[in-house]
């Protein structure tokens, strides 16, 4: 929403009366569409939401959400509660939102027709229908309350929520009050309502109904035991009253042909009615949390009116943006001074003709600048030029000029208390005690204000500071060298002076300038006044309150209105009723602000969050995965006295602390690392003011789950149990295949020597030379098999295993050989199992084997020496006969023991060596041919 | 619309003196004369018809009329009331306009008397419901009821719209006259 320039509206009526109360509009867009606005509600956090033909809005004044977009449906009736609203629609639908999502709670028929009023509660919500009553949801159920219960009328027309639960009802007869869903009493006209047919209905801060009627204007009804409705003097002309509203002591109203229409009735003298906005139809009108009263007309713009300033530019033909002096008295009077003449007004503006020209002739050379109102009732003017005069209760007027003492005919501030009168002049100071003429002061130069404090004598003035004269005649200053306009009293009584530039000075502390960098002190300053314990500086480029009390500055413009003004100094006033009055280049201003016109800066709300794109609220924190970790944070402040001017500051604690300034309304994190964060925001209106304090919301970014603290500990365990696992596996891998290729090699070792054994040469040769001779067929058929043999050996030593099948076709050919030697004294046997041939064993093992049984045993004389080889699927078995020799040959002691090593390397089962009966018996496990 | 609807269903209860099963006493329109006034600079527009339906519930002080527009008679010009049918009213998609609602003052209507009262209820032109309080004379005769009121409608509030051109000779604001006579039916 963009919102439009301070929309002051004037309206120059053909009656000559012409005040407006501070209104501001505000545009309300959803991208290029005008939104109808047909009805509005304000949630607790200050937004307001309007019901619109596209849908339900909420805005801050700068950002329109749309929270609920129909589909043709009608909003009938919208209610706020807390921070949700609920609404009704034309198709009986009953809808509760939260600002995060909206459902639809019932919807029921007898809730359809168009003419439908809503309230709600904790639990419950109160519907008002044109036909059936009240109706009260709870839970999704519908309860009907109606003239059976004793409900005046089934057409109801308003309902309102009194502080204490119980519901108003207005209806086309009479008004009802429901506790707990039961009828408690009924105001009609027999009951002393004015009218039955009650239109309209509001509840004030106070608990009082305001009711407003068709005929009878708007009453007053206390809902009390025996209380009587009071109907507002002359509101009966306003015709049939369609919205009413009260605030403080400010009615409105709003009927069908005249637009909203305010009755003052805080005023013993009655009450005044202005129609000043010239609006025609009010749809809505909305009382807000600040008292100021937002009405909807149908069209895209909200309408918000501040009746705390009242700005009146013109009354009954004269022009109140040229007053020159200003001052107010006991009785309920306003005095002012234009160039023309001096006027007297009451405290309030109506139709009634109020004004009262004093009779006395006002030279326009020498104008009046200031004006006091004295405690008997006399009125002090001083001219600028011409001296000063008394206008006393009885007309009579006296005149002091520097003739009569004096101390210049040029008086720029006049102050009348019990205990005399000080006029402020271009020399110094004069105090009119009684008859008497006292000059005081004239060192001090052009003075511009002074004020007896107690026995003292105050002066602000041009250039030499605050000039202060002690009872006892010293004279000394403060803040020497600077220029005060313009002194006050806060309301512990402590004088207060400002001047351009000078910011808040306490004359008794004037070392001391407060908010000497904020508007208006960077301008011209006009005049300072006091506004509930507050000091208020006024100058043309902007209003800042101080208070003492809190020591809190406040940028007031934008709340006051009073941006870009001009006025003479002190032309400032305070009314028997507490109010400030102020002339300025906008007429005469009443200003009778609450206590949150001084807010420093608005409270910030958090709205929603979106993480990666998805809305979800900030309720109790934000917890995120690390993966859905895109942030984007809503906030917002309500600041309708200015929204465009609201600035925020944030920073993310645990994410880089600076303190960031924006005017956005969103601030998005587009990857946080996992980590625990904390977002604080603050509002900022127009200045520093670090010390506000912050909105805050938690942030957590979980870990993923491998970074978890105690998963990371549990995994890096693992870890190095496995890493140590693995060095020693690989380091028993080594060592045995270390062990496994020195094995291998001894093995290899004794095949060869073995093979290379002199004995075996030596014998090969022998039975080779006596082939030579005797059989040369047969000698080379022993060469070839020696090649033979040879070749194998080559062949098989390097491979771990070989098949049976092989190894005993290498026995064959070895045993052949030893043949040659042995002839038939030794013989071989050997059975074995198909199965047996396609298994495998360490090569040369037999042929180590047979070697050993004939080299350790008699083979020769007696029977033949067989060794027997039984080859079965598990084990190959060598057997021969024990038959030792008398000299153990020579051994290299390698033989069986290297087998054994080689074998277990392989396979878990022994090999069996021993005797048994009178064999030997080596028993050597088969292995897979394929490891 | 749904409140037309409603009515038109209503309408026939009422005049048949039969509402769920009850016997109520209701009396039916038997005189009526409604008629409107346009007053604008250039022109004035103003037409009538005594062909409405209606009936008014003694007891409960409910009632319901219906004008049928395309029986509006005593227009300047017959074109006149062709634009009033066609660009105005729509009458062939919107054929009557109804008022229904009821009487909010409590008035005897079975004892001879003159009074002024408000007719609050629904009016319906054009299709477009507009609450309205009407105020009128009530005056009950031994023969039966007899309503007169005078009112005002700003024809913005159903939804026609008048083209700049002719806003010299169309009103935005319709005076209308109705003079209604309920009797016993029988």
């Amino acid at each position: 929403m963009r919102q439009t320039a301070l929309a002051l509206l004037l309206l120059i009526s053909g009656s000559g009366l012409a005040q407006y109360p501070l209104v501001r509009s505000f545009e309300v867009r959803d991208g290029q569409r005008r939104p109808r606005i047909t009805a509005l509600a304000q949630d607790q956090r200050g937004l307001i939401w309007a019901a619109a033909e596209i849908g339900v809005l909420r805005t801050d004044g700068e950002v329109v959400d749309v929270m609920w977009r129909t589909q043709g449906e009608r909003i009938t009736a919208l209610a706020a509660h807390g921070n949700e609203v609920v609404f009704v629609t034309d198709q009986g639908r009953l809808v509760r939102c939260d600002g995060l999502a909206c459902d639809t709670l019932l919807q029921d028929s007898l809730i359809a027709s168009s003419q439908v009023s809503i309230v709600a509660a904790d639990d419950a919500r109160v519907i008002g229908t044109y036909g059936h009553g009240v109706l009260m949801e709870r839970n999704g159920a519908l309860r009907v309350i109606d003239t059976r219960a004793g409900l005046p009328d089934d057409h109801v027309n308003g309902l309102a929520a009194l502080p204490d639960g119980r519901i108003a009802v207005a209806t086309d007869q009479g008004l009802a009050l429901l506790e707990d869903g039961v009828v408690r009493v009924v105001m009609d006209e027999p009951a002393g309502a004015p009218d039955n047919l009650v239109l309209s209905i509001d509840v004030a801060e106070d608990g009082a109904i305001w009711a407003g009627t068709h005929r009878a204007g708007v009453f007053r009804w206390k809902p009390e035991a025996n209380a009587r409705p009071q109907t507002l003097a002359s509101s009966w002309s306003l015709g049939p009253v369609d919205n009413v509203r009260a605030t403080g002591t400010m009615i409105w109203a709003s009927t069908r042909d005249a637009g909203p229409v305010v009755i003052d009735q805080s005023l013993e003298n009655g009450t005044y009615r202005q129609d000043w906005t010239g609006r025609a139809e009010v749809l809505d009108l909305l009382r807000d949390s600040d008292g100021a009263i937002w009405w909807c007309d149908g069209s895209d713009m909200l309408q918000r009116a501040d009746p705390a300033f009242l700005f009146v530019p013109e009354h009954e033909g004269l022009d109140l943006r040229n007053i020159t002096a200003l001052c107010s008295d006991a009785r309920q009077s306003i005095w002012f001074a234009t160039a023309e003449g001096i006027y007297r007004h009451v405290t309030w503006f109506s139709e009634e003709r109020t004004v009262t020209r004093v009779p006395v002739d006002i030279d326009p050379r020498t104008p009046v600048v200031s004006l006091a109102a004295g405690p008997d009732g006399t009125i002090w003017a001083g001219t600028f030029g011409a001296g000063a005069f008394a206008i006393a209760p009885d007309g009579r007027i006296t005149s002091y000029t520097s003739k009569d003492g004096l101390s210049n005919d040029n008086v720029l501030s006049i102050r009348s208390t019990s205990t005399g009168v000080v006029l402020a002049t271009l020399a110094g100071v004069t105090r009119i005690v009684g008859q008497e003429l006292k000059q005081a002061g004239a060192e001090a130069g052009f003075v511009f204000d002074a004020v007896m404090d107690g026995e003292r004598l105050l002066m602000a003035t041009d250039g030499k500071g605050i000039v202060i004269a002690e009872a006892n005649g010293d004279v000394h200053a403060e803040r020497a060298q600077e220029t005060f306009y313009s002194l006050a009293f806060d309301a512990e009584g402590r004088p207060w002076s400002v001047g351009p530039g000078t910011g808040f000075c306490p004359v008794n502390d004037s070392a001391r300038g407060i908010g000497a960098e904020l508007a208006p002190f960077d301008g011209e300053v006009f005049s300072l006044g006091q506004l509930r314990g507050r000091l208020v500086a006024f100058g043309s480029t902007g209003v800042t309150a101080y208070d003492p009390a809190s020591g809190t500055l406040s940028d007031v413009t934008s709340a006051f209105g009073l941006r870009d003004i001009a006025a003479e100094l002190n032309a400032i006033a305070t009314d028997h009723a507490g109010a400030l009055w102020l002339a300025c280049s906008k007429g005469l201003v009443r200003m009778r602000p609450r206590d949150s016109h001084f807010k420093p800066r608005p409270v910030v709300a958090l709205l929603d969050a979106r993480i990666n794109g998805a809305v979800q609220g900030v309720a109790g924190g934000i917890v995120t995965p690390y993966d859905r970790n895109a942030l984007l944070l809503r906030f917002t402040a309500p600041y309708w006295a200015d929204p465009a001017a609201l600035r925020f500051q944030y920073r993310l604690k645990g994410y880089g602390d600076r303190i960031e300034e924006t005017r956005d309304r969103q601030v998005s994190f587009a990857a946080l690392p996992p980590g625990d964060y904390l977002f604080q925001v603050r509002a900022v209106v127009s200045h520093g003011g670090a010390d506000a304090p912050w909105t805050e919301i938690q942030v957590t970014v979980m870990p993923p789950w491998w970074r978890i603290p105690w998963v990371m500990i549990l995994l890096g365990v693992v870890l190095i149990g496995m890493v140590a696992m693995a060095l020693r596996a690989r380091d028993r891998r080594a060592r045995y295949r270390d062990r496994m290729e020195q094995e291998k090699v001894r093995f290899q070792l004794d095949a060869l020597r073995s093979q290379v054994d002199p004995h075996f040469l030596f014998n090969s040769f022998n039975a080779l030379v006596e082939l030579i001779e005797s059989e040369p067929a047969k000698a080379v058929e022993h060469v070839e098999q020696l090649s033979t043999f040879f070749r194998n050996i080559v062949q098989v030593r390097d491979r771990e295993r070989i098949s049976v099948k092989e190894e005993l076709h290498l026995l064959d050919t070895y045993f052949a050989l030893e043949q040659r030697r042995f002839g038939s004294a030794i013989a071989l046997r050997v059975e074995a199992d198909a199965a047996a041939l396609e298994r495998a064993m360490v090569p040369l093992t037999l042929q180590m084997l047979v070697e050993n049984a004939l080299k350790h045993n008699v083979v020769t004389g007696g029977a033949p020496f067989v060794i027997e080889v039984r080859a079965s699927a598990e084990a190959i078995e060598v057997r021969n006969p024990v038959r030792p020799r008398a000299t153990p040959p020579r051994s290299t002691g390698f033989g069986l023991e290297s087998i054994v090593k080689r074998y277990a390397a392989l396979t878990e089962r022994p090999i069996q060596a021993g005797k048994e009966g009178a064999d030997f018996v080596v028993r050597i496990p088969l292995i897979e041919l394929i490891a | 619309m749904a409140p037309m609807r409603s009515l038109l269903l209503v309408i026939p209860l009422l005049v048949h003196g039969i509402a769920f099963g009850q016997s109520r006493d209701i009396v039916r329109l038997a005189r009526s004369t409604v008629s409107f006034v346009s007053e604008a600079p250039l022109e004035v527009i103003k037409a009538s018809t005594d062909r409405s339906k209606g009936a008014l519930d003694r007891d409960e002080r409910s009632f319901a009329i219906q004008v049928p527009m395309v029986e509006m008679q005593g227009f300047n010009a017959p074109l006149q009331r062709e634009h009033f049918n066609e660009n105005y009213m729509v009458s062939a998609q919107w054929p009557y306009a109804t008022f229904s609602g009821r009487i909010i003052e409590a008035v005897d209507l079975r004892v001879a008397g003159t009074h002024q009262v408000r007719a609050k209820g629904s009016l319906v032109i054009r299709g477009q419901a507009q609450e309205r309080v009407i105020p009128c004379t009530i005056e009950v005769t031994a023969s039966g009821v007899r309503v007169r009121a005078t009112f005002e409608v700003p024809v913005a509030d159903h939804g026609i719209r008048i083209p700049r051109v002719v806003q010299q000779k169309v009103a935005a604001t319709v005076k209308v006259d109705i003079d209604l006579t309920f009797e016993p039916q029988g």
